[in-house]
């Protein structure tokens, strides 16, 4: 009865060797970079390489931890599939393709685990057979694919630079690293990218809660953490991440208020966190982000569980009007739920408030566009405002629905074990590791602003009461012009027909030569009779060669 | 090899014949250790393009006596052998003339596969559009190399010594020959019909070697007429052509019903990198383009492989009948996924690798080409994951009939496909030296 278990364990395992090797490099602080020699062409070295330093272990022992507990998660949440064990390898090959990116060094490295989710994602949202998830599916795999597009396009540009890793990069690439950060803002869902996020909420929940913590979603997020750790961006990068971080973060927060998917909702919350980590990216706070990423990684999978057991609750039910009275019938989801939702508002001394408070403050301390700060703090109010709402429908009014409770001690187990990582690890990643330390020096009362944010969002969200929105709920109009955007192709295509079997075959034309020699070629083209015709006009060609020999 | 081959004509035995040919796998992949980059002698030349190309006909020769075993007679093996015995000598041979001559001599056994074990009455049409396009296309070039070898006094491709510029004007039907072969998009009405009507063995090898001999053909005239490279109208000409050509075919993809006619069209899309790849004449061009030869070779005839396996499952290759091959065929479906995803170039696979080496040389032309190979790249992308969907998503169509899961010789011939790809890491093989000795020499002399 253990063997469905059997790749959480595995996972767990990992998890367990990571983190003491990970104490490792972080105590010795030290870099190796591996190298398989694959080709040289005129000095070009194209290779094969893999990073192992402190990041990358630290970001492969967060992912671990999540998928350890998505996996249990899932052996209850699949458990009716007939196609489970399928299901659980997809997932695998996402992990490890998830994997293969923070390790990889070098361009075609990081393309294995780049293009490695993208298929993967691809195959597990598609993985219900409906017409929905197929469309979903196609909207997340096309968008995903511009962003391979630049990247396998910028291979000229390394090309210039003479060597293929990321890594160290000298500072003459900064219009590759233009590109490649394009290439990641598809990747992580930024502005005009943004669409496909909640789409992709098609997949299983176990999907949604890898996705969106720390797998695809971060991937983007960690290729800019990458080529920044080295040299810093240029002008010009900076205020793109900025604004459009800042775009993301409102739109997401916007959108979320006026939604009433809860699963839908959490992928907003996703998508305005992720503006956030872009907006301190463009901040040049490489450090910040990636503790943020952490944190939001941990309390977001705990969140997908949470919201997971709800709908296993509710047999699929997604829709929150429909939801409610959920502490009656499942005290121990709601309190998980609470957890997660705190930690999502930055509530104090839970993880993110570490991340997202230094995040802010540095925020009021630095120097930017003042578009950008009022972007991001109506972004912050928002945030709690919508957590608020949800929590509200979640837990207070009666249930329209039956609700029946069926949890069992594998989904306990997971959620308990993230639910301690989330409470606990601000405090600890911060004091294990102090590189992610900043000091910030800005007035008292900007500090209480901060806080006041949080308490004036709750309160809105207490009093608010929402319709129906079309233009917010589809982010100002983004998702239905990325899904009808097929139809521009459409005459393209009708036409394309006109071009094959309209000009080229009558341009070449076989049967018209018929008309103009009929009796030839009806010799030459009516098969049983082929040989003699064949021979004729073999006979003809062989006099026109003979003829231009002599000449 | 030759001699093994010739012994196979002799012995009439399927188990027989089966048996030797993967043994020349094995013989054909011990020469991939050479010591020189040229090997010649009076008859034959050998560098790293022919032998992979030489391996990769033996092996698909071998591939399509396993896919299919319910027939086996002796004509039809007759017919295998000879193209393959054919196809050994043009790409090893020395000889303008004997190259030219087993060129066209290719036709005659994949006609006789097209028309003999072909489905429908369309495979007469099919056929003679196939002839009429390469025979037509190919005859002025039997002039100018007949030409070339007066001036030269020699037939051996090795000893040009080409420094006049004459060969420049006529470089059209110099090149026409192969970029009909190959095919070009414009040129290329006749692979889809000869596709869908062709049987599984002639699809295969039509798609895995005979377009491939297009590749290696522009490599030779390059070799002999020392023509490209230099950026001519005419050469950014065709170039720009069969770029947008490779756009157009991608785009025309989307609108086929026949699973056939769909990989035919995305063949015509990875070959137009293989004509900028060798009309360039850069050294990332080269390289990709040969990548992308050996690797869509394979590629391709194992997705005409799942194919014909998936038909025998429906009885149709229509889009529009197949759907939810994975509620009902795990395994099928699961290969499907697989070879998508590796014509649509997911890393590591040798496509990538081709289509990422040719944007050097793209950039080189101008920053446009760039432009629509990342929309090619892109609706690479598109195409294949809508055939993997359509195929395989949703619920199972009415018109699937009840068979058996897959046997066990579909899963060899498909591993067997995907196996040859993992040269990947053996990179070397693919770079191709350039022949610099003759011409730098006498170029130096005459200095």
């Amino acid at each position: 009865m253990f063997k469905k278990f059997q790749m959480s364990f595995l996972l767990f395992s990992f998890m367990i060797l990571l983190i003491v090797t990970m104490m490792l490099f972080i105590y010795k602080n030290m870099t190796y970079i591996l190298e398989i020699h694959l080709l040289s062409i005129n000095t070009c070295e194209f290779t094969f390489s893999i990073i192992l330093d402190k990041v990358s272990f630290m970001f492969v022992t967060i992912v671990m931890m999540i998928s350890s507990s998505v996996f249990l998660f899932s052996c209850d949440y699949m458990k009716e599939d007939i196609y489970f064990y399928r299901f659980m390898w997809i997932l695998l090959s996402f992990v490890l393709s998830m994997c293969f990116l923070v390790f990889s060094g070098s361009l075609l490295f990081m393309l294995v685990g780049w293009d490695g989710l993208g298929i993967t994602s691809f195959a597990l949202i598609i993985y219900y057979q409906s017409k929905d998830s197929l469309i979903a599916g196609f909207h997340t795999m096309l968008i995903n694919r511009i962003g391979d597009v630049f990247i396998v396009v910028s291979f000229f540009l390394f090309v210039f630079m003479g060597h293929f890793y990321y890594y160290p990069m000298c500072s003459t690439a900064l219009s590759l690293m233009m590109i490649l950060s394009i290439a990641s803002l598809t990747k992580s869902a930024q502005y005009p990218f943004s669409s496909w996020l909640p789409a992709a909420m098609a997949a299983p929940t176990p999907v949604s809660a890898l996705v969106h913590s720390s797998t695809l979603v971060t991937a983007g997020i960690f290729l800019i953490i990458r080529l920044s750790m080295v040299i810093p961006m240029t002008k010009e990068l900076s205020n793109m991440l900025l604004l459009l971080g800042a775009i993301t973060c409102l739109l997401g927060g916007t959108a979320a208020i006026y939604e009433f998917d809860l699963k839908k909702i959490i992928a907003l919350s996703t998508l305005s966190q992720l503006g956030l980590m872009v907006f301190t990216l463009g901040m040049g706070l490489t450090n910040i982000t990636l503790f943020h990423l952490f944190m939001h990684a941990l309390f977001k999978a705990l969140l997908f569980l949470a919201a997971g057991s709800v709908l296993m609750m509710s047999f699929g039910v997604q829709d929150m009007r429909l939801l409610g009275g959920i502490s009656n019938s499942s005290p121990f989801g709601i309190i998980i739920f609470n957890i997660s939702s705190f930690c999502l508002m930055g509530a104090p001394f839970l993880s993110a408030f570490y991340s997202k408070h230094m995040i802010l403050e540095k925020m009021m301390f630095s120097s930017m566009n003042i578009l950008s700060l009022l972007m991001i703090s109506f972004a912050t109010i928002m945030t709690a405002m919508y957590t608020t709402r949800m929590m509200k429908s979640l837990v207070w009014s009666k249930p329209n629905i039956m609700l029946i409770m069926k949890n069992t001690p594998s989904i306990y187990f997971s959620m308990i074990m993230l639910s301690f990582f989330a409470i606990i690890s601000g405090k600890y990643m911060w004091s294990l590791e102090n590189w992610f330390l900043e000091c910030v020096f800005i007035p008292n009362y900007l500090s209480y602003l901060i806080n006041f944010f949080m308490l004036l969002g709750i309160l809105l969200g207490l009093m608010m009461s929402v319709n129906n929105s079309f233009v917010w709920s589809t982010m100002f109009f983004l998702a239905p012009f990325y899904i009808y955007s097929g139809k521009l192709l459409n005459p393209v295509l009708k036409n394309m027909y006109f071009l094959d079997y309209g000009w080229l075959e009558s341009f070449s034309k076989i049967d018209m030569i018929s008309k103009v020699s009929s009796n030839f070629s009806i010799l030459l083209f009516s098969w049983p009779i082929f040989m003699n015709s064949f021979f004729r006009s073999f006979i003809i060609l062989m006099m026109i060669f003979i003829y231009v020999m002599n000449y | 090899m030759l001699f093994g081959i010739l012994a196979i004509f002799l012995i009439n035995s399927w188990m027989v014949t089966f048996c030797s040919i993967m043994v020349l796998v094995f013989i054909s992949m011990l020469s991939f250790n050479q010591y020189f980059s040229n090997i010649m002698n009076y008859i034959f030349l050998y560098n790293n393009v022919s032998l992979l190309l030489i391996f990769l006909s033996i092996m698909l020769v071998g591939l399509c006596f396993i896919s299919t075993p319910e027939n086996k007679k002796s004509s039809y093996m007759m017919c295998l052998l000879s193209l393959l015995f054919i196809l050994i000598i043009v790409f090893s041979v020395n000889n303008v003339l004997l190259f030219y001559i087993f060129f066209e001599a290719s036709l005659i056994p994949t006609l006789l596969l097209i028309i003999s074990w072909g489905y429908q009455p369309e495979r007469l049409q099919a056929g003679s559009y196939m002839m009429l396009y390469t025979v037509c296309a190919s005859l002025p070039l039997l002039m100018i190399l007949l030409y070339w070898s007066y001036n030269e006094g020699s037939f051996m491709m090795y000893l040009s010594t080409t420094m006049y510029c004459y060969y420049k004007s006529m470089s059209f039907f110099v090149y026409l020959a192969f970029l009909v072969k190959l095919p070009m998009y414009s040129c290329h009405l006749w692979l889809p019909k000869a596709h869908v009507e062709a049987s599984l063995a002639g699809s295969m090898i039509l798609a895995g070697i005979l377009l491939k001999l297009g590749g290696y053909g522009l490599i030779q005239m390059n070799y002999i007429f020392n023509i490209s490279g230099d950026k001519s109208f005419f050469l950014i000409f065709i170039m720009s052509l069969s770029i947008w050509g490779g756009l157009l075919a991608s785009l025309m993809c989307l609108r086929q019903v026949d699973m056939k006619a769909f990989i035919a069209y995305s063949s015509i899309g990875h070959m137009a990198l293989v004509i900028i790849g060798i009309l360039n004449d850069q050294v990332w061009g080269f390289l990709s383009s040969i990548i992308t030869m050996y690797a869509h070779g394979l590629c391709s005839s194992a997705m005409f492989c799942i194919a014909y396996f998936s038909y025998l499952k429906v009885r149709s290759r229509s889009l529009m009948h197949m759907k939810g091959l994975l509620q009902i065929y795990p395994m099928l479906s699961f290969f499907w996924f697989v070879l998508c995803s590796i014509n649509m170039a997911v890393p590591p696979t040798l496509n990538l690798l081709g289509e990422m080496f040719i944007i050097p040389s793209l950039w080189s032309l101008s920053i446009v080409f760039i432009f629509v190979m990342g929309l090619m790249i892109f609706f690479s992308g598109v195409y294949n994951m809508y055939l993997y969907t359509s195929i395989n998503h949703g619920i199972y169509s009415k018109y699937v009939l009840f068979s058996f899961p897959m046997n066990k010789f579909q899963y060899v011939s498909l591993m067997m496909h995907m196996f040859p790809m993992i040269l990947f890491l053996k990179l070397e093989l693919f770079f191709f030296q350039k022949k610099m000795s003759l011409n730098y020499k006498i170029n130096a002399l005459v200095v």
